[in-house]
């Protein structure tokens, strides 16, 4: 049992807040319930929860909406949207925008904690690949313009001669700039880079 | 034409005249007449001799110069008449001296001879025989001398030749004493003038023979004064003069021819003859010969020729007068032309026969800018013709010299000095002197500018006018009110009603027996109109119908359209309202729902760990029955507010109730073609029911019926409402002749969500049983004979009214 709940709930209805409570309880998961989307943004970092379980109809902010604010913010954990009867497009749609699953009210309890379950695992992963992604990026971005053309020709394949001439500057230049990407990025030459890269979209 | 003479009067300034003669008549019985009437001469006068006014002084000179003339010809006569008498007078006077001389010397001759005597005598040397000699001598040459006598110194007469002269001698005492006297002084001396018998009256000479101083006697002679005329006058003094001799006393003693002598006058002289003295005068009296006949002649010629003058004036001045007055006429005559022609609007202008131009008016000035001076005498090309239509300007002048004129004239293109256009229309004809010659033609011409920019506006109004009336979509008609006959229409209404094209007078009542101002659908096109009929007159005062029919049928089908997509918008907002209404109760069912089955799972996940307390599981349940408590609440709050629909009853009386649907009902019909077929029977019935709710049953009964006949043939379509009291039931009837209902679809008809129609929510029969359930009625559906479907409401007539509704509805 850990201590601090890795499980969010939003659900404006107090009593399914409790009886989901009282279900992961029972398969031993320790569960945050927020009463509305205002609730969980206002907490410290959403980030840090391992599952999001979003009820789509909400007054207020509905889950969706909740869900595509907190994707602009960083990291988004994995995501279960809970729906009554009739929000199935809706379902459809925050499928697309990246949420794990989508499950109807009333629903089958154990399906749905075993799909939070797994969402417990796909955050580790997913945590991991976008934190590697961030990383790229933030390397990517220390990179100056002209690095970043040196960097560009030299993976299409091209011989630092070749980059000079294109460039219209020499060869030891050329060379300096190469060495300073592979430094600056991390790696030790250039078809590491291209696999670094290929990670990165 | 000639212009007026400036200094001929104008005709206000004749009527200033004096006042007629009539006028001046008819004061004459005022006291002042002798007056008035001495005016009036003079005024008749002043008439009858000066010309009026105007003329006076052209007539001044004539009638100065006649006055002048006569006066210097009176003149002239008097002068020389007066010249001649005085010639005559010194002609008198110098012949009458030179007749005195003449005596005088005669009488100095007798003297003399007598002194001869004498003389002889004192000498001695006359005897008397010598005497009586020489006195016979003395007689002989002066055949005067009556007689020679001689006296002796004491008086006596001794001799005397012839002797019996002595005795008149001796006795007259007038003799005696010159005689004597001569003899006493010795001087020659004569008598007075006396009577001597026979010889009428003489004077004596005496001559004394004187020897130294003494007296020896005294000879004698006597002469006749009648003697002395006859014997010394010379005949042209004779024939000029009477002459004679008068004494002292002016008493005539001799006279040539013999007759009393007229006192002295004028023309008659005295002069003393002396010797003898005496007082005796030589009279001489000019023969009242009178005037000369020349002067007699030049005199009547005068007065012949003055006369003629007058004459020849009096009647110069009635011709002047008549001149005048003719003048005067024709001043007028002149003026009314001019005025005409000067107020004519039409343009004038005369040519000969080679073209010239012989005279224009003002108002042909006016509209060609050209003044008259300018225009007269020119020959073709005229000014005025425009270049651009100047063949046509010649054709027309050359039509014009031909005689030609076609009876509407011909229609030309004239051109002003500053270059402005502006049309005319010209009519020529012969222009015909006073001999009857024609001498060329008149043309008159009227600027049509005007005239043909108003036709042309007039036909470019016409046309917009039938352009508008044409384009218009509405048929438009205007038909007699008597007979119908047909006196305007449109393009659109002989398309509308399909019109043979009219060659006379047309009789067309499509629009005639239809409801004016109303919607109107012709069953032969299957059109449908808005109709709107006026009463107006027409151009010709007579009453007439103003029909305008707009095509409404694509509004009519869009209108229909658009209610029936608003109808279908309706049902799926009510679809929509009622799958939100559904989806909300789902989701406020699920919470509690989705709650209990959360902790149901729970607990089965507790028990099956083994972990499951008493507590724990007593909560669990609590909260279950808890959510379960909740479930139940929203499903008894969902029954609450159907629930809540009871039906608000008031007293309807029926007849009202079917006005009302049936009026609701009359666009459905009218769109479907349905006709209406009622059978009422119980309008006066009074129900105690909701109406409302009751009326929507009857509206959507209806509606049913009449959407259930839309599929059908036209001539089926009606549509039967029927009321009928039952016994203690009242039966509403709405009955169609639509497919009907398969006797397996009655009894599915009235379940909630049944339905036939596309669009239908399947809810509306099920709610008019319901509401017909309400109050206390039954609401049934049996198949008709012939087809179709016949729904029947039963309401019971004797609803028992609540006492609280019925306290509530008292007040």
């Amino acid at each position: 049992m850990l201590s601090d709940p890795r499980i969010a709930l939003v659900d404006d209805d107090a009593a399914v807040r409790d009886a989901l409570k009282w279900l992961f309880a029972s398969r031993g998961h320790q569960v945050a319930p927020f009463e509305s989307a205002a609730a969980l943004l206002a907490d410290r970092d959403a980030s840090r929860f391992a599952c999001l379980v979003l009820d789509l109809r909400m007054p207020g902010m509905g889950g969706m909406e909740l869900f595509q604010t907190l994707q602009s913010r960083g990291y988004t954990p994995p995501t279960v949207f809970l729906t009554g009867h009739g929000d199935v497009p809706q379902a459809v749609a925050a499928l697309k925008q990246g949420a794990v699953d989508f499950i109807e009210k009333p629903f089958d309890d154990n399906a749905l904690v075993s799909l939070v379950e797994r969402c417990l695992g796909l955050d580790q992963e997913r945590r991991a690949a976008w934190e590697h992604k961030r990383q790229v990026e933030r390397r990517l971005a220390e990179l100056t313009p002209r690095e970043q053309e040196v960097m560009a020709l030299f993976l299409e394949g091209k011989l630092n001669k070749q980059i000079a001439d294109e460039l219209d500057i020499s060869m030891k230049t050329v060379e300096v700039h190469r060495a300073r990407v592979l430094e600056k990025m991390g790696v030790k030459s250039a078809v590491e880079l291209a696999n670094l890269l290929n990670l990165a979209p | 034409m000639s212009r007026i003479k400036p200094w001929l009067p104008r005709p206000a300034a004749l009527q200033g005249e004096p006042p007629p003669l009539s006028a001046a008549m008819s004061d004459q019985g005022k006291p002042q007449a002798a007056g008035d009437r001495t005016r009036l001469i003079v005024e008749r006068m002043r008439r009858a001799f000066l010309l009026p006014r105007p003329g006076r002084w052209l007539w001044a000179m004539p009638n100065l110069a006649l006055i002048c003339f006569l006066a210097v010809g009176v003149a002239l006569l008097l002068f020389i008449r007066h010249n001649e008498r005085q010639r005559q007078h010194d002609k008198l006077v110098e012949d009458t001296l030179w007749q005195v001389q003449t005596l005088r010397s005669e009488i100095a001759a007798r003297q003399n001879q007598l002194d001869g005597l004498a003389h002889d005598y004192v000498r001695g040397n006359l005897s008397e025989g010598a005497f009586y000699e020489r006195a016979a001598n003395i007689m002989a040459g002066s055949p005067e001398v009556l007689a020679v006598a001689y006296t002796n110194e004491y008086g006596d007469a001794t001799w005397s030749y012839p002797a019996q002269a002595m005795v008149p001698l001796k006795l007259h005492p007038a003799v005696i004493e010159p005689l004597q006297r001569s003899a006493r002084i010795g001087l020659p001396a004569s008598t007075p003038p006396f009577d001597f018998p026979g010889a009428g009256q003489a004077v004596a000479l005496a001559f004394p023979a004187v020897q130294g101083n003494r007296t020896l006697g005294t000879f004698v002679a006597v002469v006749s004064l009648k003697g002395l005329l006859r014997v010394y006058v010379p005949w042209w003094i004779a024939k000029r003069y009477r002459l004679g001799f008068v004494d002292i006393e002016g008493e005539t003693l001799a006279a040539r021819p013999e007759q009393p002598l007229p006192d002295p006058g004028p023309l008659v002289y005295d002069i003393a003859v002396d010797p003898p003295g005496y007082g005796l005068k030589l009279r001489a009296v000019l023969f009242q010969t009178g005037w000369p006949l020349w002067q007699h002649v030049l005199y009547w010629v005068l007065a012949g020729l003055s006369g003629l003058m007058l004459w020849s004036l009096w009647v110069l001045k009635r011709h002047m007068r008549e001149r005048l007055s003719a003048e005067r006429a024709l001043v007028q005559e002149m003026n009314l032309r001019q005025a005409l022609e000067d107020s004519l609007v039409s343009g004038v202008f005369a040519i000969d026969q080679s073209g010239r131009t012989l005279h224009v008016n003002r108002a042909f000035c006016r509209m060609a800018g050209y003044s008259a001076a300018e225009l007269l005498g020119g020959l073709p090309p005229f000014p005025y013709w425009p270049p651009e239509t100047l063949p046509q300007c010649e054709q027309v002048f050359a039509a014009i010299l031909r005689g030609e004129c076609p009876a509407n004239g011909f229609s030309l293109r004239y051109m002003r000095k500053s270059g402005e256009r502006f049309d005319v229309r010209l009519y020529s004809s012969p222009l015909i002197d006073a001999d009857g010659q024609q001498t060329g033609w008149v043309a008159s011409m009227t600027d049509v500018t005007e005239l043909k920019r108003e036709r042309v506006a007039l036909k470019a109004s016409h046309e917009r006018f039938v352009a508008v009336l044409n384009g218009l979509d509405a048929a438009v008609a205007v038909t007699d009110r008597r007979n119908g006959e047909l006196l305007l229409s449109n393009r659109a209404f002989h398309e509308a009603f399909q019109l043979p094209p009219a060659e006379g007078p047309l009789c067309a009542l499509p629009l005639r027996d239809h409801d004016p101002d109303g919607e109107w659908y012709d069953p032969i096109l299957g059109r449908w109109y808005q109709h709107h009929r006026r009463e107006t007159q027409w151009v010709d005062h007579s009453n007439v119908w103003l029909d305008i029919a707009s095509d409404v049928t694509e509004r009519k089908l869009a209108a229909d359209r658009e209610r029936q997509q608003t109808e279908k918008l309706q049902q799926t907002a009510r679809l929509i309202a009622m799958g939100e209404i559904a989806s909300s109760l789902a989701h406020e069912l699920n919470q509690p729902l989705a709650a209990i089955s959360s902790y149901s799972t729970a607990c089965r996940n507790l028990v099956a760990s083994g972990q499951l307390s008493q507590t724990e599981l007593d909560g669990a349940l609590q909260k279950i029955a808890e959510q379960s408590r909740r479930a139940g609440s929203i499903v008894r709050g969902i029954r609450e507010f159907v629930q809540k629909r009871e039906p608000q009853r008031s007293a309807c009386r029926v007849g009202d109730m079917l006005d009302t649907v049936l009026s609701l009902l009359a666009a459905p019909l009218n769109r479907h073609h349905v006709r209406l077929k009622e059978k009422r029977r119980a309008d006066d019935i009074v129900l105690y029911a909701d109406r409302v709710m009751l009326e929507q049953v009857l509206f959507n009964l209806g509606k049913n019926a009449i959407e259930a006949m839309a599929e059908g043939g036209e001539a089926n379509r009606v549509l039967t409402v029927e009321t009928r009291v039952r016994e203690d039931w009242l039966d509403l009837v709405v009955a169609d002749r639509g497919p009907g209902i398969a006797p397996e679809d009655v009894e599915k008809l009235f379940l909630p969500f049944y339905t036939t129609k596309e669009e239908g929510m399947g809810m509306g029969l099920n709610i008019c049983r319901t509401i017909v359930e309400n109050h206390q009625g039954r609401l049934s559906v049996e198949a008709r004979e012939g087809g179709g479907s016949r729904f029947v409401v039963s309401l019971p007539l004797a609803t028992p009214m609540p006492l609280k509704e019925a306290e509530d509805h008292a007040v």
